[in-house]
């Protein structure tokens, strides 16, 4: 187990060094640069800039040094935000995606399991069916339509909810449900697949045969085994929905991080991309390697020993 | 003996996409308290269908009992809810399946899955029950049970597998044991010990056994009485040694026909020709005819009744019919 988490460990450095290195790559490769502008700066100016953010550099060099420095977690400076280093701007924007995020993972786990179990315990009944349309539906509209719809419903119709700006608990309710939506109907049709997958197996029947009312037979006997395949699919939907969704936070003006994501590919904002793929990146990793010691908790058979091969 | 089990004429039937499917077509058999019953015939005849309907183990939404009455203890069960069989299964009659490798659940260790049936049925504390349940896999001669109560399915071997299936099975001492071919997925060694296993826990707690099986072998050991089945019917029923004996069904007699006999190793293997009929298109009259040498005329215009046989045992044969001669049926 112990040896087991360093090799672990040891995997995330170096892929953490690869994605660093693909996305220096990409990144130099796209034409223009931070300081590239409709209205041209005097070669002058755009010379002492990049002697300023070492650009001028050869990019061994700029890779070089963004290595060093990332090795010991600084990320460097922004190029856009003036006196801003990317450290900054994760650590400020970081929270309020989390949070929402981390709303939208609970309702996206617990609503979709739930709803799951139900529709698979009332296989081809009116519920079943009319759960299987909401999750289709969630499933195949996009996130914007449904924020759009939940916006004129609950902000204009009904002014209940706020409908943009993040300043209390109320204004989280809507891009919540907006973000959670997907995930949700996806962990609804991927649990009731796999419930009435496992309930077709013997240890059902056998476990029927001894009298299990059917209520146990779901809870206790079916849904341990069913809920791997959902247990995997957890990992990655965190990482994602921690990092915010660039969608749902420009439609509901949030100063998360998705934003800056994209905002700052829109400006060769060099040190934010980097900075913001390698903090994503290092959350798969993390919230995989979280799942992979979830899963032996589950299923006895799964055993997290190094395998010894002769 | 008082008859445990009445099984009147059921016929069962499955919708599947090609349409409908008729399992098992008018059988009638019964089971008195405390003796071993074979079911014996080749695979798809209906033997495990018509046990399952028993216990109501089938796919609820696929599966039609078009007639025919199942009698438990003097009480037609046909009309339990889903709640009443629960009390009756695992407490009043219990089986253990065929394959030992997947009829354990494999989250759940030994212990939790023995415990279940004693805390459901007999209330037992937690404490209790695991002192219960170390008492029952001592009893189907597990070694350090306790140890295992804690173990899950796959760290044990198959035929460990299939003893903790047999205690689970008789964790509520049920007065009637289905045993569905619990020896086909297990070597023959093994084999042998849970059948002696099966044979002595039958002896000690005085329940019932229906044994399902397609092994005559094994049937002549266990069993007092033995029901033959082909395609869905019950073609043969009677002591075992009269059937052995004497059998009087063709089907019957070929299945005994194709046994290898040790004492005659040179002798060729004589097999039924043909193979099991499809169960979509089944034969008109009797279901054997197709494959039968003595078919007659008759055979393929009418379902043969039962005739009692000189050794006291019932054949749905017409070649046992007393007038068969007279009406020259050939």
């Amino acid at each position: 187990m112990f040896l087991y988490l360093i090799k672990r460990i040891a995997g995330v450095v170096v892929v953490l060094w690869a994605v660093i290195t693909i996305t220096f790559l990409l990144m130099h490769a796209i034409p223009g640069g931070p300081f590239t502008a409709e209205k041209k700066l005097p070669p002058a100016v755009l010379a002492n800039v990049e002697e300023r953010y070492h650009l001028n550099d050869p990019l061994l060099t700029q890779y070089g040094d963004y290595l060093e420095h990332a090795a010991v977690l600084d990320l460097g400076p922004s190029f856009k935000y003036p006196g801003q280093t990317v450290n900054d701007i994760i650590a400020e924007s970081m929270p309020v995606s989390a949070q929402l995020g981390l709303i939208s993972f609970c309702l996206a786990l617990s609503v979709g399991v739930t709803a799951g179990v139900l529709a698979a315990w009332r296989k081809n009944s009116c519920l079943d069916y009319s759960l299987m349309l909401v999750a289709t539906l969630g499933v195949s509209v996009p996130s914007f339509i449904i924020a759009a719809i939940l916006i004129q419903l609950f902000a204009f119709t009904w002014p209940v909810l706020p409908a943009a700006m993040w300043k209390g608990p109320a204004y989280a309710v809507l891009p919540a449900l907006a973000l959670a939506a997907h995930p949700t109907a996806f962990i609804m049709r991927l649990t009731r697949s796999s419930i009435l997958d496992t309930l077709s197996q013997d240890y059902i029947k056998t476990a029927r045969s001894r009298g299990v009312s059917t209520r146990s037979l779901l809870c206790h006997h079916a849904l341990r085994n069913a809920l791997l395949p959902v247990v995997s699919y957890l990992g990655p939907l965190a990482a994602s929905l921690l990092t915010g969704s660039f969608i749902v936070e420009s439609i509901f003006a949030i100063p998360g991080l998705g934003q800056h994501f994209v905002t700052s590919i829109y400006n060769r904002d060099y040190t934010v991309i980097l900075g913001i793929t390698i903090f994503y990146s290092f959350l798969i990793i993390f919230l995989n390697l979280l799942i992979d010691l979830i899963y032996p908790l589950l299923d006895p058979r799964i055993s997290l020993k190094t395998e010894r091969k002769g | 003996m008082a008859t445990l089990l009445d099984v009147q004429n059921l016929s069962i039937s499955f919708r599947t996409y090609r349409g409908i499917l008729a399992a098992t077509h008018d059988v009638t058999l019964h089971v008195d308290a405390g003796e071993t019953v074979g079911i014996v015939g080749e695979s798809g005849c209906g033997k495990s269908v018509t046990a399952h309907a028993v216990m109501r183990l089938l796919p609820a939404a696929t599966t039609i009992y078009s007639s025919g009455t199942i009698t438990w203890d003097g009480e037609a069960i046909q009309g339990y809810t889903e709640k009443e069989m629960n009390h009756l299964r695992g407490r009043e009659m219990a089986m253990v399946f065929q394959d030992p490798m997947t009829a354990l659940n494999p989250v759940l260790s030994i212990g939790s899955q023995i415990r279940e049936g004693l805390t459901l049925h007999q209330h037992l504390s937690r404490s209790d029950a695991d002192q219960e349940a170390a008492a029952l896999l001592r009893e189907v001669g597990i070694t350090s049970p306790e140890r295992r109560l804690h173990q899950y399915p796959h760290e044990l071997s198959g035929g460990m597998r299939q003893r903790c299936l047999i205690a689970m099975a008789l964790a509520c001492s049920p007065r009637l044991l289905f045993a569905d071919e619990p020896t086909t997925a297990l070597d023959v060694t093994t084999e042998a010990q849970v059948l002696q296993l099966l044979r002595s826990l039958q002896a000690e707690r005085q329940m019932a056994v229906v044994l399902i099986s397609h092994n005559l072998g094994v049937i002549a050991q266990m069993c007092r009485r033995v029901y033959v089945m082909y395609a869905g019917c019950v073609v043969e029923e009677g002591p075992v040694e009269a059937i052995f004996d004497e059998p009087a069904h063709p089907y019957t007699q070929g299945l005994l026909a194709s046994l290898p006999d040790p004492a005659h190793k040179d002798k060729i293997l004589t097999g039924i020709a043909g193979q099991a009929p499809d169960l979509f298109h089944m034969p008109t009259g009797c279901r054997f005819y197709p494959r039968c040498r003595q078919a007659m005329q008759i055979c393929k215009r009418q379902v043969p009744p039962y005739y009692t046989t000189g050794t006291g045992h019932r054949a749905a044969c017409w070649l046992l019919c007393p007038e068969r001669e007279e009406c020259a049926w050939h």
